[in-house]
């Protein structure tokens, strides 16, 4: 079981529920572009196209 | 900046934070509007003041379908609702945070599901919170709008055990499949409707689909990032961004001749 913030806390009443629910992460080593590749073909502006693998992150 | 109480006082130790993230907010904001206002697609104000729970009630009243929302305040109320929808969610009303303790451990705020399993943890009475019905979803969009058009993007994240709840708790060894998307033309006027009334030229929309095919709008990020849509759907919005900001100057000169 995953260790809750809670538990580093004396005092914890009346917190907003997100708190309740808040997990150690577990660590993740960042990643870089697994796979980069050219596309054969260009697109209808004249655009070269890639193929791009990544975790796509909003962080 | 480093200061301590001789004597422990929650109530001067509370006013004093308050009054200097104050502070710094006020030379912040300025800052900010110092900047040419040329360089800005959204007005930076009206982004710092974006809520929630009133871009849910905006969306509602453009007919677009958003998942049912309470806040509440008690366990009890949570279990009524627990009665009605098999699940619900928690998120922040405000941003997600990173916390750390003092070991080093790393916390990430994600959107987490509620079952009447993981209540136990919760008291009775907590702080006004956040839930919305879990849905069931098929797969997760991310739209970023840009001056009337819509780019978005698909992210298979249901079948993938960590990114079923939240695709925030990436996967960087087996990335979920991302696809460029066509949103349905009613949706995308309605989403235009929704971003002309909060007067925002630009923003990421995050929505999702059921597995009946129902679209819901879940949130707006109006500083999101475009390069986690734009890059693997081939969309180059980094030219379609600094044509709008050109544009914008162009019609400066225009105005100030």
């Amino acid at each position: 079981m995953k260790k809750k913030f809670t538990s580093n806390l004396k005092d914890k009443k009346g917190l907003p529920l997100s708190l309740y629910f808040l997990d150690k992460s577990r660590p993740q080593p960042a990643g870089p572009i697994l796979k980069f590749e050219k596309a054969r073909k260009i697109n209808a502006d004249g655009f070269e196209l890639f193929s791009f693998y990544k975790a796509i992150s909003k962080f | 900046m480093k200061y301590s109480f001789k004597q422990p006082d929650f109530q001067t130790q509370y006013t004093i934070k308050r009054f200097l993230v104050d502070e710094f907010n006020g030379l912040y904001a300025y800052l900010f509007h110092t900047i040419d206002r040329q360089k800005w697609l959204n007005d930076p104000i009206s982004e710092d003041n974006l809520n929630k729970l009133h871009v849910l009630a905006l969306a509602c009243k453009y007919g677009i379908k958003t998942p049912f929302t309470e806040v509440v305040t008690t366990k009890a109320m949570i279990v009524q609702w627990l009665d009605t929808y098999p699940e619900l969610i928690v998120k922040p009303l405000s941003e997600c945070i990173f916390l750390e303790d003092a070991s080093g451990g790393q916390y990430k705020m994600l959107t987490k599901t509620i079952s009447p399993a993981n209540l136990q943890a919760v008291p009775e009475q907590f702080f006004p919170s956040l839930v919305q019905e879990k849905i069931n979803k098929k797969f997760e969009i991310r739209t970023v709008y840009l001056e009337g058009t819509c780019y978005s993007m698909a992210i298979f994240s249901q079948n993938n055990k960590r990114t079923k709840d939240d695709f925030r708790d990436y996967d960087t060894q087996r990335p979920n499949r991302t696809v460029p998307y066509q949103l349905p033309a009613e949706l995308e006027q309605q989403l235009h409707q929704l971003m002309q009334s909060l007067g925002f030229r630009t923003g990421s929309i995050d929505l999702m689909v059921d597995m009946h095919g129902n679209y819901y709008f879940l949130e707006i990020n109006p500083a999101g990032q475009f390069g986690m849509v734009s890059y693997p759907c081939n969309y180059f919005l980094e030219k379609k961004l600094a044509q709008a900001l050109h544009k914008n100057s162009i019609y400066e000169e225009e105005i100030y001749q």
